[in-house]
């Protein structure tokens, strides 16, 4: 079992009972001193110091016990001042009233003596106790040290120094001076012993006796400094002789420090603090490293999914990567949404939904970064991605295109997986735009996002919100940007709120060199049912349902797209629920209005692949 | 010469700082408690007073409180005497509105260095 008291208490509760043994001695030979019996006053006093030093002898058994049991001794810190200064009080009425008597003086002065020592072990006991119990006086030597002497005893408080030498007295010296810097020693008798408690121990520095019984001490300090592990740590070299080889030996090896002995009690405190505080200095910033180390792996890894090493580099390195503020720049926004999704989802459990989005981004998150772009980020299923920024790109707007090209190419690669994993086919349609927007980090110093800002994400918003599956619709800003040549199907005008002009977006299916990509010819023929087909078409406002609803017929249809004869006035853009009254709700579909023909039956493209209706019909199909 | 209330308890004590202080000159006024204490300065008006903080029936903080409540004292510089010598008890004693604070055992030369600074010209020997 670990005893409460620490050595330092027994060696100091030790000083405090030989001090007291002392002033009884003194005293004793006081009274005695005293026969006349003119000189009863003050034998009387000899005896009230006597019968003190009694009283304290009994205090410092009761404090030991107090201490033993891991108890304060503060009350009875009360009592013992008291009588010390009683002690002491009477000492010094008795002092100046027998000044002719040396032999009194002399046992006086002995009382004396050795009352301040109690009272400096008493202090010192204080101070090791408790904090909270400080005695003033050492208060007060705390607040009139200067600065930096407070900050050296931060440096060595709670440090460890380990002491080999093989004089038990110079070790225990060693220890009390130490120990009073608040600094924790291990000792060791021998080069074995040294060795042992530096494999065991964390120690901060070493103290070393030249003069060893087993190891040259010039050979243990070597080996220490050889250790890879032990390299680090600071050696003060104690030695018996003043020799100028030696020291220069010592300081070559590895030595922080040379002392020659008798050591100088100043002179090594000094030492050891300067260099505990070096070491804690050295702790200090390896444990900020080591930090900063981490801290720059896990940025790394958290946005290392969504950012290019080239972004990372910029935010981790750049020295104002990471300030708050914007700045304009000319960029090109893609907005990337899966059609219908909030239907998809509604038949998936949470589970799926999210395996199906996860495998979705992290597809389109390689391509976006593959063409330096920088995913901003994912709102719900939809990815918004910026070129440009944090890194500026010159060819920003050609990169944008391309990319929403290949992720519409990718596509059949994800359903792939979808129907694989039991997850239904999905169908996304892109909107880009270009144009200049305040792009920095946003929000509060807490919290922090890459971002970016601007009329013209609305736009790019509001473009793609006029898609349908498989389609890239971009802006003519975005084209006129644009160095390598696209290529589109048609053009539309759209209206977009703050504009009193139409927006002209271009549907685009493919760009030049050097991206090269093509996608594949959607608008193949329409084929005619043999016969048409009664459907519900029920006009949608956002989410909902709208009070305008009809009954139409199904005349064509080549793949996703259907033309309807119908008794409803549809506009283009429009998004309609389809549902075959003859099947029922397993039919509904989802569709866009793409435009009404010179017949007035209007195309719609079929926006969620529910496959029931589109099966259905193609079982009509000529 | 200037007079001093010593206001203390333990008889030794007592009998121990009086002494000494009536060999540097002093005239020496006692009191045993807080009560007796304030009793003491109003009757004898003294130059100082020395008081320490435990004590019986009214202890030092109060005492201290009600000297310096009371107009006819008020202005009589009180030095604490505490033999805890906590870390609050500075503060402590100047909150109660002690002049000053000292910590026993008395270190009577650096008591009469306060008890001068305080009394003023009147009170150096």
């Amino acid at each position: 079992m670990e005893h409460p008291i620490t050595k330092n208490q027994q060696d100091l509760c030790a000083a405090l009972g030989s001090a007291v043994e002392l002033i009884i001695r003194h005293a004793t030979e006081l009274t005695r001193l005293f026969t006349d019996k003119q000189q009863r006053e003050h034998k009387e006093d000899a005896e009230r110091i006597l019968e003190a030093g009694r009283e304290l002898q009994v205090f410092v058994v009761d404090m030991l016990g107090l201490l033993q049991n891991g108890e304060s001794f503060a009350p009875l810190r009360h009592d013992i001042r008291n009588t010390v200064g009683l002690v002491s009080g009477y000492a010094e009425i008795l002092e100046d009233e027998v000044s002719h008597q040396p032999p009194c003086l002399a046992e006086l002065r002995g009382i004396q003596k050795s009352t301040s020592r109690f009272l400096n072990s008493l202090d010192e006991l204080t101070a090791l106790t408790s904090d909270e119990e400080k005695a003033p006086s050492v208060d007060e030597l705390i607040s009139s040290l200067s600065t930096t002497a407070r900050s050296r005893s931060e440096a060595t408080l709670g440090r460890k120094v380990l002491l080999v030498d093989d004089n038990d007295d110079n070790r225990e010296l060693v220890c009390l001076q130490l120990n009073r810097l608040g600094i924790e020693v291990a000792e060791a008798r021998n080069g074995h012993e040294a060795l042992a408690a530096l494999a065991t121990k964390s120690i901060d520095l070493v103290l070393l006796d030249l003069m060893l019984p087993d190891i040259n001490g010039y050979d243990l300090l070597k080996r220490i400094k050889q250790d890879k592990n032990w390299r680090h740590l600071a050696i003060i070299v104690i030695s018996g002789v003043k020799d100028e080889q030696s020291a220069q030996r010592c300081l070559e090896a590895g030595a922080s420090d040379y002392i020659v002995k008798p050591v100088n009690a100043t002179l090594l405190r000094a030492r050891v603090s300067s260099l505990l505080e070096r070491k804690a200095w050295e702790d200090k910033e390896s444990a900020y490293l080591s930090n900063l180390e981490a801290s720059y792996d896990f940025i790394r890894k958290v946005f290392g999914r969504y950012l290019s090493n080239d972004v990372m580099q910029r935010l981790l390195y750049d020295g104002d990567g990471l300030s708050l503020g914007g700045e304009r720049r000319e960029v090109t926004i893609l907005l990337a949404d899966i059609r219908s999704f909030s239907v998809i989802s509604q038949q998936l459990s949470p589970e799926d939904c999210v395996r199906l989005l996860n495998n979705y981004f992290a597809v389109m998150t390689d391509i976006i970064m593959s063409y330096q772009g920088t995913v901003d980020e994912f709102i719900g299923d939809g990815i918004l991605a910026i070129f440009g920024a944090p890194l500026s790109d010159a060819l920003h707007s050609d990169h944008a295109v391309a990319c929403a090209l290949a992720m519409q190419q990718a596509m059949p690669h994800v359903n792939e997986y979808n129907v694989e994993s039991g997850l239904p086919a999905i169908d996304i349609g892109i909107g880009i735009n270009t144009g200049p927007v305040v792009v920095g980090n946003v929000g509060s110093e807490l919290r922090t996002k890459y971002g970016v800002v601007g009329h013209h994400v609305n736009i790019a918003s509001r473009i793609e919100s006029c898609t349908v599956g498989g389609q890239v619709l971009a802006s003519a800003d975005t084209l006129a940007s644009m160095q390598a040549t696209p290529q589109w199907r048609k053009t539309l005008e759209v209206n977009v709120k703050g504009s009193t002009e139409p927006l002209q977006i271009y549907d685009l299916t493919g760009i030049g060199v050097p991206f090269d990509i093509i996608l594949p010819e959607r608008n193949a023929p329409m084929v005619f049912l043999t016969e048409p087909v009664a459907i519900s078409v029920r006009l949608m406002q956002g989410e909902r349902l709208s009070q305008s609803a009809g009954l139409g017929r199904v005349v064509a249809l080549n793949g996703r797209e259907l033309l309807l004869e119908l008794d409803l006035t549809l506009s283009s853009l429009e998004e309609v629920q389809l549902m075959l009254p003859e099947v029922g709700e397993e039919s509904l579909a989802y569709a866009r209005v793409m435009g009404a023909d010179e017949a007035n039956r209007y195309h719609v493209t079929l926006t969620s692949s529910v496959g029931v209706l589109r099966n259905l019909l193609e079982q009509r199909l000529a | 010469m200037a007079t001093i209330l010593l206001v203390e308890d333990n008889e030794m004590n007592r009998d121990m700082l009086r002494r000494r202080l009536e060999k540097r000159g002093y005239t020496v006024l006692i009191a045993e408690d807080g009560a007796q204490a304030l009793e003491s300065a109003c009757a004898e008006l003294p130059d100082l007073i020395l008081l320490d903080m435990s004590l019986p029936v009214v202890d030092g903080w109060t005492a201290a409180a009600n000297l310096k409540a009371d107009e006819r004292t008020r202005s009589i510089p009180v030095i604490a005497l505490t033999a805890h010598a906590m870390d609050g008890d500075r503060q402590k004693a100047i909150a109660a509105g002690c002049d000053d604070y000292d910590t026993k055992p008395v270190d009577l030369k650096r008591l009469l260095v306060k008890i001068v600074a305080h009394l003023g010209e009147e009170g150096s020997v």
